[in-house]
């Protein structure tokens, strides 16, 4: 069913324009001349906050890289984990199966207010020092579950009569896996990682109880903010927006189309 | 090899799953080079019986023999069978070369070998140029041609193929049931074919397996189980029959004299042993029935002709006895009756083209 006309044009172009003004300003006020940080008012282009932030006086490089390197060894981390953990669970029937599923995919769904708190009680308890273990220690149980689910998703749907046949030609089960099972859901792994990136560069909450001394982007961000919002901080956010939208565009190329089924 | 060894035994193999048997402990014997079809309803154990066979399933009891060693304990990749899907299983992310070949490279036979013998299949298959195609590219008879080309290229001692044209239309399920039959004659290979078609099973096969609820019903040549069909089911279930109700009225010297609805039928062959009073089943094939609009000489029943319907090459008469049991009729013969309908009209038939299964009560009595 297609529906023309004007009006439903209209209606996705306001919808559209609703998600995206805010980071449409954000990129506007990224150019700002102006040198206040209280007022908003835009006095003219300019590509000055840019080159603030590369002189970097607010420290928010090294943040993007400590945020950087977080994402790729909680991203890492989870990969196997989670990857793993679907492939050996997607055939499986047990009686807790259920409860089994729930449970793993919780972290997703917990207040992540709660998740941060029980994180922080639970290294200071064991004498953690806080930092990019425990970070990475934290990351990677709320990064698991993504990859978890949308691999197993892909393994759900994938014809259990592939890799029979693969047996029957002579394939034990190991080369199984690396013949057939991986390459095709490798897609899904990527998608779920990069999910799964996006997800950890992204995190506030969770961090903030976890670390002390180390410094994430959000963390950085959100401490340089209190007093008005530094017109740096609409570069780096521009700069990540880029960086976004040049991820997913990724993720769209690989993620096999769907074909017309006949 | 010694001519008196089978190529594959089934022996006493018995399933069960989460507390259901659905094979009840069947045996079976191929020979080298046969073509033999199991045919059966949905959920009757064909494809369970051939997953045993390939080693995708385990069996409760009972042993799987090639060549007169049991291979039940061997995993599905070191048993010398293939089997052909019925959903295709071609590999997605591969090229029909690719997975032609998979086989082979998994054997690490050396690429030029490889690359011959893929060739040779693909002209098998008469899909010479497809080899860099990806199979969402093939259509689906094309895709069955290379599943069967990838498990044919092992040389397998026995082929399984689990309702390989299940899924393609009238036209083209005929065009690859003539193709297959004659790749297998080509390859000499044995053949282990599933399907619920019994005009498939009659067409291709040197061996029909008819099978029900987890049971062989009747082993035996297409004209056996279609001619002198051993159980009710058989008969039902293979060609188009009226199964009339009779009892045995007296059997001697291996004939029986049946009686039906209080009228006498002809005499029969005694095949089963029946003895006075066993209730039995007359299987009238739809297309043996003679039709005559006049009394004629000889046995004959009275009907009433209810209807008469044209079914393009054959015409097909619905005829109602005294009784009220429905008889029906197809071919060539019903056209004498056109213009009859509502009026008497008498059937008869030839005691050698009939014949007499036992009822499905007493067998289950026994």
């Amino acid at each position: 069913m297609k529906r023309k006309g004007i009006g439903g044009a209209l209606y996705i172009a306001l919808i559209l324009l609703l998600l995206y003004l805010p980071m449409i300003i954000v990129v506007l006020y990224s150019f700002n001349a102006s040198t206040s940080r209280s007022s908003y008012a835009f006095t003219g282009f300019s590509l000055k906050n840019y080159t603030a932030l590369f002189n970097d006086t607010r420290g928010l490089l090294p943040a993007l890289g400590t945020s950087l390197r977080l994402a790729l060894y909680s991203c890492g981390l989870s990969l196997v984990i989670g990857t793993l953990g679907a492939v050996g669970m997607v055939r499986r029937k047990f009686r807790l199966m259920g409860a089994f599923e729930n449970l793993s995919t919780l972290p997703i769904m917990i207040p992540e207010i709660i998740l941060g708190m029980a994180f922080m009680s639970l290294f200071s308890f064991m004498g953690l020092q806080s930092g990019m273990l425990t970070l990475v220690i934290a990351h990677t149980t709320f990064c698991i579950p993504y990859i978890y689910i949308i691999v197993k998703g892909r393994l759900a749907e994938m014809d259990a009569s592939i890799l029979e046949a693969a047996r029957d030609l002579g394939a034990n089960p190991r080369r199984v896996f690396f013949d057939i099972t991986l390459p095709l859901i490798t897609p899904a792994i990527l998608s779920g990682t990069m999910l799964a990136f996006a997800m950890s560069m992204d995190d506030f909450v969770i961090s903030f109880f976890v670390t002390s001394t180390t410094t994430t982007l959000p963390l950085r961000i959100y401490s340089s903010v209190k007093i008005g919002v530094p017109l740096t901080i609409n570069a780096i956010s521009t700069l990540m927006l880029v960086a976004v939208f040049l991820v997913v565009g990724l993720r769209t190329l690989i993620t096999p189309k769907k074909k017309p089924t006949k | 090899m010694s001519e008196t060894i089978p190529l594959l035994q089934l022996e006493n193999i018995s399933m069960t799953y989460s507390g259901t048997e659905v094979l009840h402990s069947i045996s079976l014997s191929v020979r080298k080079g046969e073509f033999l079809t199991l045919l059966g309803p949905s959920g009757c154990g064909k494809t369970t019986t051939l997953r045993i066979i390939a080693g995708l399933a385990q069996q409760t009891s009972g042993r799987v023999l090639l060549d007169g060693k049991d291979i039940s304990q061997l995993p599905p990749e070191k048993r010398e069978v293939n089997t052909v899907f019925q959903s295709y299983a071609l590999f997605p992310h591969m090229s029909v070369e690719k997975n032609i070949a998979y086989g082979l490279r998994l054997r690490r036979t050396p690429a030029a070998e490889i690359k011959a013998r893929v060739a040779e299949m693909l002209s098998l298959i008469r899909l010479p140029e497809y080899g860099k195609r990806m199979p969402s590219e093939l259509s689906g008879g094309q895709r069955q041609r290379v599943a069967i080309a990838r498990a044919l290229i092992l040389r397998p001692r026995v082929l399984l193929l689990d309702e390989p044209l299940g899924a393609l239309d009238l036209q083209l399920r005929r065009q690859m049931q003539q193709e297959l039959k004659e790749i297998q004659k080509e390859v000499g290979i044995t053949f282990i074919y599933i399907t619920h078609d019994q005009e498939e099973a009659l067409n291709m096969s040197d061996t029909i397996a008819v099978m029900n609820a987890g049971r062989f019903e009747q082993i035996g040549s297409p004209s056996e189980v279609y001619e002198s069909p051993k159980t009710l089911f058989t008969a039902g279930f293979i060609g188009q029959s009226n199964l009339l109700e009779c009892s045995v009225k007296a059997a001697e010297n291996g004939v029986v004299s049946l009686e039906m609805d209080g009228e006498a039928l002809p005499a029969m062959p005694n095949r089963f042993d029946f003895r006075a009073g066993d209730r039995v089943r007359l299987v009238l094939r739809s297309e043996r029935i003679k039709c005559c609009a006049e009394k004629p000489d000889g046995f004959s029943i009275p009907v009433t002709l209810s209807a008469l319907r044209y079914a393009g090459s054959s015409m097909r008469a619905i005829l109602t006895t005294g009784q009220g049991r429905e008889i029906t009729a197809l071919g060539h013969e019903p056209a004498r009756l056109a213009g009859m309908e509502g009026k008497t009209v008498y059937i008869a038939f030839d005691a050698d083209e009939a014949c007499l299964v036992p009822d499905k009560k007493d067998v289950d009595e026994k």
